[in-house]
């Protein structure tokens, strides 16, 4: 018969990816809603942040309640420890999601600025990088997680050159600078989303080998490296 | 391989009673004998000395004999010893004693026998006699002398004897034991080859079925047996046979459900995996082995595990469109049934998934195109209507404004007819394409007449037509839809091109192709146009299109009509410098 703790460690993994759809869901739809006009998709977005709220508190409940009642131990213990990281992660995935969502709207009522060209480019990058941190979080797939962990310089190099690219148009044009600084916004969001996803990633390297990959290069680190070896 | 068969200590079985009688034969030999031996020699030994009793007291009677000497000839040769003993124990005579030594033999009077026999009449015993030094069996018994004294006569019989008859006895029941164990163990070797061996072989190869690593058993010589074993397997066949058809319908709806272009999953009542197909796997981009997983392990999306999750808890079919953002967007429509046990327990649930991406662009299109129809229909009509209340309204009374009308009213009415030709020849097109005429068509010829049909039309925009051509096989072919083909494209390069401007019409041959090349020196086409140009009623500049007379299908035609022979076509076209059209036609052949 399978253990108690490990029916509840399931409940939880459940809720947690059932939240991370549902985020995956929100920064497809808020993306899609700027490159399409959308509004309509905008408006769902801001509206399904409600449940991703919801969800967040939930796992936060039943994550302490394992905590406090079971006492889990080495890998359900990180387990439990990485699932509420993740959880505030996405959640503030969600909020970025909302945020480009709002910008989108503000965009929407003015003529497009200009075709979009990095902007479709780094919000798919950006949402390959959520859905493979899930994905790692799933297989337990360190590797995987490692990969996302090492796209979010590809996104900060998008960002830094949008960046530039909305500041001349700024400089040249100031009738453009409502549009620009909601793009820049929307980048912003954007980029902190791939951060979000970057840190998920790092805790599912937590959860799988125990060992923390934050802020490498740091002593401790290496010498949890060298005790690995 | 270790084949089980029937255990050792089965196989010996009916050694053990015969084993067993053996050991209570031999110990009945070895302890109860020589008792019985010895009482039936004392009880014959008794019945000589009542025998003896008259002859020893009549002798004894007889003072001028000496008892010394007739007791001698008494026991004579029958091997037995007798003593005729006083009360006080002083050996009167002994058969196995000189009668000069008798008088030296000590007192027996302490004798068991002799003691028992002055007690209680008589009396026996089994001892070494201290006076010859072998064992004997001793009866004695009293009897009346002469003068009325009471003597005992004793008579004894070496045991050696006894013990040689006993020896023999035991020898021949050894031997019959030893007969019998023989026979016993002949039987049971009989019996383990005959019996036991088959029975052993015959459950080794039954679990060697079981087990998978045998068909059939051997069929053993004997009847009972080999009915066993033709029975086993017959059993064995027919559940062969069931396994089989049972691995057949399995790898049949195996190969059902990895050929279905739609995507099946399998989840069982705990909403976990038990079946993906690879359609399935396709849809959703997925890699590796997920059965067994949850279904939120799989597939993030919300609308695709709330839908399991209210299969699975309502047991009703439900159906939900998703939209997948990646890798590219595509719309999915999921159907699940529950999958229902046969006694109102739910076994899972069952989705099917179609990517309906393409139909829904399709409906789209549809839609669209049905809104265009009856827009660019209602121009027309909308326009006559009002030339012609105008008229009824007044106008006629005023003869140049009516003939104004009603050249308007007649060019309203050329446009619909134009409008509804195109329509009906892009309808034949696609609803019978395939009945398509097939002739044999001279392009050559073809671009000749084309030319001299749209001379006129060039004239008036001043535009120069130029026929560069090559000699080019046939092609096979509708030469009216082919016809129309060319001079749909010469009209549009005629009317968005410039005054003084240029058409070349090239004909030329590219491989097994013929290609029909038409350029103009026109305004050119945006390159996002470009891969919406041959929709339906698709206009780059919706104003001046309209303007210039054209229905807005036929470049949808130029496709179609393409399409139909086989061929293809290209545009190319620079904005402010001119398009070029080259449509690929097979040869024949």
């Amino acid at each position: 018969m399978e253990r108690r703790l490990d029916q509840d460690l399931d409940r939880v993994r459940q809720t947690l990816l059932r939240m991370g759809g549902m985020v995956e869901g929100m920064v497809a739809k808020a993306t899609q809603s700027l490159l399409d006009r959308n509004n309509q998709l905008s408006a769902e977005v801001i509206e399904g942040d409600t449940d991703v709220d919801h969800l967040e508190i939930e796992i936060d409940e039943l994550c302490h309640l394992i905590l406090g009642t079971k006492q889990p131990t080495a890998v359900d213990l990180r387990f439990l420890v990485a699932v509420m990281k993740i959880n505030s992660d996405l959640e503030r995935i969600g909020d970025s999601a909302v945020n480009i969502a709002q910008s989108v709207l503000q965009l929407n009522e003015q003529p497009p600025l200009k075709p979009y060209i990095d902007l479709p480019h780094l919000s798919q990058l950006v949402q390959d990088m959520v859905r493979k941190s899930l994905d790692a979080f799933v297989r337990r797939d360190a590797r995987l997680a490692t990969e996302v962990c090492g796209s979010d310089d590809a996104v900060d190099g998008l960002y830094k050159q949008l960046f530039r690219e909305l500041l001349t148009y700024m400089i040249e044009d100031p009738r453009t600078v409502s549009r620009a600084l909601h793009l820049l916004l929307i980048s912003r969001n954007m980029e902190r989303i791939a951060d979000h996803a970057t840190n998920i990633a790092e805790d599912v390297i937590y959860y799988v080998e125990g060992r923390d990959v934050r802020h490498s290069g740091s002593l401790l680190n290496e010498e949890m490296a060298r005790k690995d070896l | 391989m270790r084949r089980l068969g029937l255990p050792p200590k089965l196989r010996l079985a009916p050694l053990w009673p015969a084993l067993a009688a053996m050991a209570v034969a031999s110990g009945f030999l070895w302890f109860l004998l020589p008792g019985l031996f010895e009482r039936a020699a004392s009880v014959q030994l008794f019945d000589t000395l009542r025998i003896l009793t008259p002859i020893v007291q009549r002798q004894a009677a007889d003072a001028r004999s000496d008892p010394r000497i007739w007791i001698r000839q008494l026991a004579a040769d029958s091997g037995l010893r007798l003593t005729l003993i006083r009360v006080d124990g002083v050996v009167v005579a002994d058969s196995s004693v000189e009668p000069a030594q008798v008088g030296s033999m000590e007192n027996h009077s302490g004798r068991p026998e002799v003691r028992e026999a002055f007690n209680r009449g008589s009396g026996m015993s089994v001892r070494k006699s201290a006076t010859t030094g072998h064992t004997y069996v001793y009866a004695a018994q009293t009897l009346a002398g002469p003068r009325g004294e009471t003597l005992v006569l004793r008579l004894a019989e070496p045991l050696e004897q006894l013990q040689t008859l006993q020896g023999g006895l035991a020898a021949a029941m050894s031997l019959a034991v030893l007969a019998a164990g023989l026979a016993i163990l002949v039987t049971s070797l009989w019996l383990d080859r005959r019996l036991f061996q088959p029975l052993s072989r015959l459950i080794a190869d039954a679990r060697d079925i079981a087990a998978g690593r045998a068909a059939r058993v051997a069929v053993p010589d004997e009847d009972e047996l080999a009915a066993l074993a033709l029975a086993l397997n017959r059993l064995a066949a027919t559940a062969e046979e069931q396994f089989e058809a049972v691995r057949k319908e399995r790898d049949h709806l195996q190969q059902i459900l990895a050929s279905m272009s739609e995507g099946v999953l399998v989840v069982g009542p705990d909403g976990r995996a038990l079946m993906i197909n690879p359609a399935f796997h396709r849809l959703f981009d997925l890699a590796g082995d997920f059965s067994g997983r949850p279904v939120l392990e799989i597939i993030r999306h919300p609308g695709f595990s709330r839908l399991v999750e209210n299969t699975l808890r309502l047991g009703e079919p439900q159906t939900a469109q998703i939209e997948l953002p990646t890798p590219e967007r595509r719309t999915l429509l999921l159907a699940s049934s529950p999958l229902s046990g046969g006694a109102g327990g739910g076994l899972g649930a069952v989705v099917v998934t179609r990517d309906t991406t393409e139909l829904t662009r399709v409906a789209d299109m549809r839609r669209d195109f049905v809104a265009n129809v009856s827009h660019e229909l209602k121009t027309p009509l909308a326009a006559i209507r009002g030339y012609a209340e105008t008229l009824r309204d007044g106008a006629l009374d005023e003869p140049p404004t009516a003939r104004r009308f009603t050249d308007r009213i007649l060019s309203q009415c050329r446009r619909l007819q134009e409008l509804l030709d195109d329509l009906l020849t892009l309808s034949r097109l696609e609803g019978v394409a395939p009945a398509l005429e097939r002739e044999s068509v001279d392009l050559g010829e073809m671009v000749r007449h084309a030319v001299e049909l749209i001379s006129a039309a060039a004239r008036e925009k001043r535009v120069e037509i130029v026929v560069q051509e090559e000699s080019v096989p046939h092609v096979l072919g509708d030469p009216d839809g082919l016809e129309r083909l060319l001079l749909n494209l010469l009209d549009n390069a005629i009317k968005y091109n410039r005054p003084e401007g240029r058409v070349i019409l090239r004909l030329s041959r590219s491989g097994d192709d013929a290609v029909l090349e038409v350029s103009d020196t026109g305004i050119g086409i945006p390159p996002e146009s470009i891969p919406r140009l041959f929709e339906r009623f698709y206009r780059v500049d919706k104003g001046r299109a309209r303007e210039e007379g054209g229905t807005g299908l036929g470049l949808a035609i130029v496709k179609h009509v393409a399409q139909a022979h086989g061929g293809q076509v290209e545009v190319e076209s620079r904005l402010g410098q001119g398009s070029v059209f080259r449509v690929k036609l097979p040869l024949a052949g």
